[in-house]
């Protein structure tokens, strides 16, 4: 393990993941999702030891045993952990200057479309009678917040796992009128990825089909940004 | 019950016209989101519901017509035109909509669903298929009447995956065509990111019912399957 570095997150109790840990995390979790091998991807993550994403009081092992409630709410921490890393990413970006060009613009639409992903899962949730769990905190990496290079590559990367997610749990969403809303907004999540891999410098759609990932796959991915 | 913004519409049809086939029918589909090679393992499941041999032509057709005309750009003037970069666009697209046709082919030929009868003009005199679709001289003319071409054609294909995605009673039904939804709004984003037209022009993406893609698509020879 090497030095821990200050994280920039809201919950400054909980500790940063190393810059070297994260980034092979990050470099792998993006190989992994890229490749489409989703299986074991969890395994090749260098987390913490004993790190997992706390699931929702009302997610259940698997999405399909848990039913739409479940869903929502795991979607539901997704989202806020994706609006809760742009609005970092913003702010750094007030701070440092690091976003140019495109990037500069392009995020803020990002974050917006984050917030209302949010917002209307949050209200779905609302209507079946659950409770939108605000609990989880968000902590990401500083490095990922001083360069556009290092910026793109973990938010592509972590598009990616809510894209998988979305794909994973879409066809076990009872709900037609909610499958199709969940379907309407991983359709824009994956607009998301195809255009920050773009501006990263990757190909934009690497594969003529997207990748689903499990439940638990997608715990384990975003466990060290979970608290 | 709705769970999306107000401004997002619902397709115009019923649920029941677009019936889903059974779950068995469809598992070779499911298997093929994660492979087209995996299709081939799948062993014909015999006759298909007409429901789902519509959806599954009227998906079918639309890929064939998207293929169609990405690969006649390649050959146009506003081709030369462009920037490598665009290029590289376009033949990405042309290449990964072949392959989504190949898929629906394979899949169709493997659940035994027969090919629609309009869908080739037999050429007589030489026994080739004649070119299914016709697209106006003037879109391939210029850069400028490419671009708006080409995001209306992706725009009303992914909003027809979503239609269907959102309506389709089986789980690996969903997931397989969600499975390629996404990396057809990949496609869009990318075409209007690089025209200059906003990438995310709402965070939910939008539907568009079969009656309605068939109606814009008519006038290039577009069947829809809907008779």
């Amino acid at each position: 393990m090497k030095k821990s570095q200050t994280p920039t997150q809201n919950d400054q109790s909980t500790p940063n993941p190393a810059r070297r840990e994260t980034l092979k995390s990050a470099a792998l979790l993006g190989v992994a999702v890229g490749a489409g091998v989703a299986v074991g991807a969890a395994s090749l993550l260098a987390k913490p030891a004993g790190a997992q994403v706390k699931a929702p009081a009302t997610a259940p092992a698997t999405a399909k045993a848990g039913g739409d409630l479940a869903i929502l709410n795991f979607a539901f921490l997704l989202e806020r952990l994706e609006l809760n890393f742009y609005s970092q990413a913003i702010a750094a970006d007030t701070a440092k200057q690091y976003l140019h060009g495109r990037l500069h613009e392009i995020v803020p639409i990002i974050r917006d479309n984050e917030a209302a992903h949010v917002a209307a899962i949050s209200a779905a949730i609302t209507k079946l009678g659950g409770r939108p769990d605000t609990s989880a905190r968000f902590r990401f990496p500083r490095e990922v917040f001083i360069s556009p290079i290092t910026f793109t590559r973990f938010a592509h990367t972590i598009e990616e796992i809510g894209v998988g997610a979305y794909l994973g749990a879409v066809g076990q969403i009872q709900s037609d009128a909610l499958r199709g809303a969940a379907a309407s907004i991983y359709g824009n999540e994956t607009r998301h990825v195809a255009l920050l891999r773009n501006m990263g410098g990757y190909t934009f759609s690497p594969r003529y089909f997207e990748s689903p990932l499990s439940v638990a796959q997608v715990q384990s991915l975003v466990a060290p940004y979970v608290a | 019950m709705n769970f999306l913004p107000d401004e997002i519409s619902a397709p115009e049809e019923t649920a029941s016209e677009i019936a889903s086939p059974t779950r068995r029918q469809w598992l070779s589909l499911s298997a093929a989101a994660c492979g087209a090679a995996l299709l081939l393992k799948a062993q014909p499941a015999g006759a298909i519901g007409n429901g789902g041999a519509k959806s599954l032509r009227f998906l079918e057709e639309m890929e064939l017509l998207q293929s169609d005309f990405f690969q006649r750009v390649a050959a146009s003037s506003a081709y030369d035109s462009m920037e490598p970069r665009e290029r590289d666009v376009f033949n990405l697209i042309a290449q990964q909509d072949r392959e989504h046709a190949t898929w629906f082919r394979l899949a169709r030929e493997k659940m035994g669903v027969a090919e629609y009868a309009g869908t080739y003009l037999p050429n007589t005199s030489s026994s080739r298929p004649l070119r299914m679709f016709s697209f106006p001289n003037s879109a391939f003319s210029t850069r400028a009447k490419l671009f708006p071409f080409a995001i209306a054609l992706k725009d009303t294909a992914v909003g027809a995956y979503h239609a269907l995605v959102g309506k389709s009673g089986d789980a690996e039904v969903i997931q397989a065509l969600a499975a390629l939804a996404g990396v057809e709004g990949r496609h869009a984003a990318t075409l209007r990111e690089i025209s200059g037209v906003t990438p995310l022009p709402s965070a939910f993406e939008a539907v568009v019912s079969q009656q309605q893609a068939t109606r814009k698509l008519a006038a290039y020879g577009f069947k829809g399957q809907l008779q």
